[in-house]
């Protein structure tokens, strides 16, 4: 039977990569992304996002913490299917920045069942919080939501997060509501602030300006870039913003405003 | 006045309850301290901590209406573990001299008969069992801890000793005294057995360890904790059952005691999974644990225990990831503590901030899905918000019409201008929920989106004109 010489030329790229680090777990990376289901965010990420990484994400400014928290949420929703995950909030953040609140998650497309909530007084806390559930694969994602910037969170410590996450295959975002950006084993940076939502009148599903400041994906060409997308709770995916604006133009023109009918 | 003195005062003549200047005319010398009732009373419990080093059940004792001076342990069963009655009474008050404690100790049949003994007697005692009521006979009347009234009445009638009161008719006692002498006569000549009570509830389960050379290295420790998670495993394992609390007690050979406790989010016995919590919670210790000289006992117990059968693993596994889940559970909760790592659930109210309640993850309640169906709506935009501003924080708001969606409001200091509004959804306060109180104001809540495209979760208190003149504005929540 002939096989296609593609196909031969793939077969000899997973070989080559079983030779080099010698697990076959390594075999097939595309499976450890998680599209988000924005065709050029994809693109830029090599397919998708890390599952054995940690990932930044800040707010543009202090308004935005939503818009950020937003899009960390997104992103879990996407990462953690039907797993359990856990949201390591600083008892401070809560304070500052609001408390996780079970209607709007579901609201969100994301089970509250599935959290759960961690709520450490101190940094250190929060950081062994962070490892202990890194280590545990039963974990779809774990969100860490530091107070400013910690001085324990430093190389030394990003480096023990991101092995561990590499070794269980469990995601870490790292929300953070101001301060310097993390200095370290990051596989990506975002910058996040809120984006008009669609409709003149009507308050519409949640839009987010994205800035990728890092990108040290597998597979990508490094390159960042910036995009605005919207969160479908629904389906449960990041959409261009684009598609939306052209597609409820052209099937329901009219009805997109309303209020000049 | 005097409330407490030592025996070279007692042997110049000093009595309890006598004034300060009436002792110092007998004894210029007089050593004097302000009696501080809170630090007596902590001593007293410590040193009971201390004794649990002999039993796990301790109670405290004391005079009528007194502070506790005293200490009562149920030894049965207890004494061989130290070479006898004897050896033990020996051991407990040689240990309580060596910290610089003045006491006296007596063993008998009944708790009371014992106290008694001690109080009244200066040496080391032990009543063999059954002849309580003859050794008592030479205690004094004092010794029935009565009222002072009742006891010089006693004294006119030259009723002196136990044995004066014990071979008198009762009948003419009860009717003059009360029966009240009766039973505590009853009591302190070992014929009635009050139990005693103890300060802390008696585990099911407990394994010791005592050793002759007190251990202090962190190894050792660790190694006896771990021998003592298997020795409790065995036990746990016989019934049937597994241990949901744990408590790790350090008996210090000059006093001191530790006491460790864990909880855990299910039964359990597995004596690695024990030590490996334990080894957690030592770690993060604030207070770290202090061998001193070294630990002489080092006890564990299972205060909480519950029906533990076999593991038996699902065909997909999944039971692994419910086990690894549990198993961080009660990680965190060690680390943490077990309230600090919480579930989300649904509350059946339409008050905002009502509708969720965190409860600690290990309590088991397993959060449904289910439970959040009512906020499932795939179409619409999100309705709520998923960030709770809890409490509600004040904002200066800006409205066309004073019942109408906000123009720009103000909140920590950034100004906002509203670009699109939607609402108002009223939520009424639940009057059937409160009874005899002020109804706080209706809210209504409007979801509005700034220029930038924040979007925040605003409400007004207080219908305008019918609840108020001047309705105040409030963020309640975030949306992403």
């Amino acid at each position: 039977m002939p096989i296609a010489s593609s196909d031969l030329q793939s077969l000899r790229q997973s070989i080559a990569k079983i030779g080099r680090d010698g697990s076959a777990r390594q075999m097939d990376p595309v499976s450890k992304k998680m599209p988000t289901g924005h065709p050029a965010i994809d693109q830029a990420l090599g397919g998708g996002l890390a599952r054995d990484a940690l990932h930044e994400v800040a707010p543009q400014s202090p308004s935005d913490l939503a818009a950020a928290t937003g899009f960390a949420l997104g992103l879990i929703g996407r990462l953690a299917q039907k797993r359990d995950w856990v949201w390591i909030g600083e008892e401070m953040t809560r304070h500052e920045g609001g408390q996780a609140y079970g209607p709007g998650l579901k609201n969100f497309g994301l089970d509250p069942a599935r959290l759960l909530l961690v709520a450490p007084r101190v940094a250190e806390d929060g950081l062994k919080a962070a490892e202990d559930a890194l280590r545990c694969a039963a974990l779809g994602a774990v969100l860490l939501e530091p107070w400013g910037l910690p001085k324990q969170l430093d190389l030394v410590a990003l480096r023990r997060l991101a092995l561990a996450a590499e070794e269980n295959t469990v995601p870490l975002i790292v929300l953070r509501h101001g301060g310097q950006s993390l200095a370290g084993s990051l596989r990506t940076r975002w910058r996040v602030a809120a984006a008009p939502s669609y409709g003149r009148e009507s308050v519409g599903h949640p839009r987010f300006a994205l800035t990728l400041l890092l990108n040290r994906q597998a597979g990508a060409q490094g390159a960042g870039g910036s995009w605005t997308t919207e969160w479908s709770h629904g389906e449960r995916l990041f959409r261009p913003t684009d598609s939306v604006d052209h597609l409820s133009a052209s099937t329901n023109g009219p009805a997109e405003t309303p209020d000049a009918a | 006045m005097i409330v407490a003195l030592d025996r070279h005062a007692l042997a110049v003549g000093l009595a309890k309850g006598m004034t300060l200047a009436t002792a110092r005319a007998l004894c210029p010398a007089l050593d004097v301290a302000e009696s501080d009732t809170l630090a007596d009373r902590q001593l007293v419990e410590h040193i009971a901590s201390w004794m649990e080093r002999y039993t796990p059940c301790v109670g405290l004792i004391a005079s009528d209406g007194a502070p506790p001076d005293g200490v009562t342990l149920d030894i049965t069963g207890a004494a061989h573990l130290l070479g006898g009655e004897e050896s033990l009474l020996a051991d407990c008050l040689t240990r309580l001299r060596a910290q610089g404690f003045e006491a006296t100790a007596a063993i008998a049949g009944t708790a009371e008969c014992a106290a008694a003994f001690a109080r009244f007697k200066d040496e080391m005692i032990i009543i063999p069992r059954g002849t309580e009521p003859q050794a008592a006979a030479a205690l004094p009347i004092a010794a029935l801890d009565l009222s002072s009234s009742d006891v010089i009445a006693l004294a006119r009638l030259g009723l002196k000793t136990i044995d004066d009161l014990a071979s008198r008719p009762r009948a003419p006692l009860a009717a003059r005294f009360g029966h009240d002498l009766l039973a505590r006569l009853d009591r302190v000549r070992g014929v009635v057995e009050t139990p005693i009570t103890p300060r802390r509830f008696i585990p099911a389960f407990i394994t010791e360890r005592r050793f002759a050379e007190p251990i202090g290295h962190e190894d050792d420790i660790h190694r006896t904790i771990l021998t003592l998670a298997a020795d409790l495993a065995r036990l746990l394992e016989k019934q049937g059952q597994g241990g949901r609390r744990f408590e790790l007690a350090f008996f210090r050979a000059d006093g001191a005691m530790r006491r460790l406790g864990i909880e855990t989010a299910r039964p359990l016995r597995d004596p690695k999974t024990v030590m490996r919590l334990f080894r957690d919670r030592l770690n993060t210790l604030a207070d770290p644990l202090d061998p001193g000289f070294g630990f002489d006992v080092i006890r564990l117990s299972v205060p909480v225990a519950e029906i533990l059968d076999a593991h038996e693993p699902d065909f997909d596994g999944r039971t692994d990831f419910a086990e690894d889940l549990a198993a961080l559970i009660e990680k965190l909760g060690v680390r943490l503590h077990p309230s600090r790592v919480m579930r989300l659930h649904a509350e059946d109210t339409h008050l905002p901030e009502r509708t969720m309640r965190y409860l600690p993850a290990q309590d088991g309640n397993a959060a449904l899905a289910a439970e959040w169906d009512l906020w499932s709506d795939a179409d619409l935009p999100p309705l709520r918000p998923i960030r709770l501003i809890d409490p509600p924080e004040p904002v200066e708001v800006i409205a066309e019409v004073p019942d109408g969606p906000p123009i720009r409001f103000r909140w920590r200091r950034v100004f906002h201008v509203v670009v699109k509004a939607e609402g108002p959804e009223r939520l009424a306060p639940e009057w059937w929920r409160m009874t005899g109180q002020a109804l706080p104001p209706t809210r209504d809540y409007y979801r509005v989106e700034n220029e930038q495209g924040a979007r925040f979760w605003l409400f007004r208190g207080g219908l305008y004109e019918r609840e108020t003149n001047d309705p105040r504005w409030f963020v309640h929540g975030l949306f992403g």
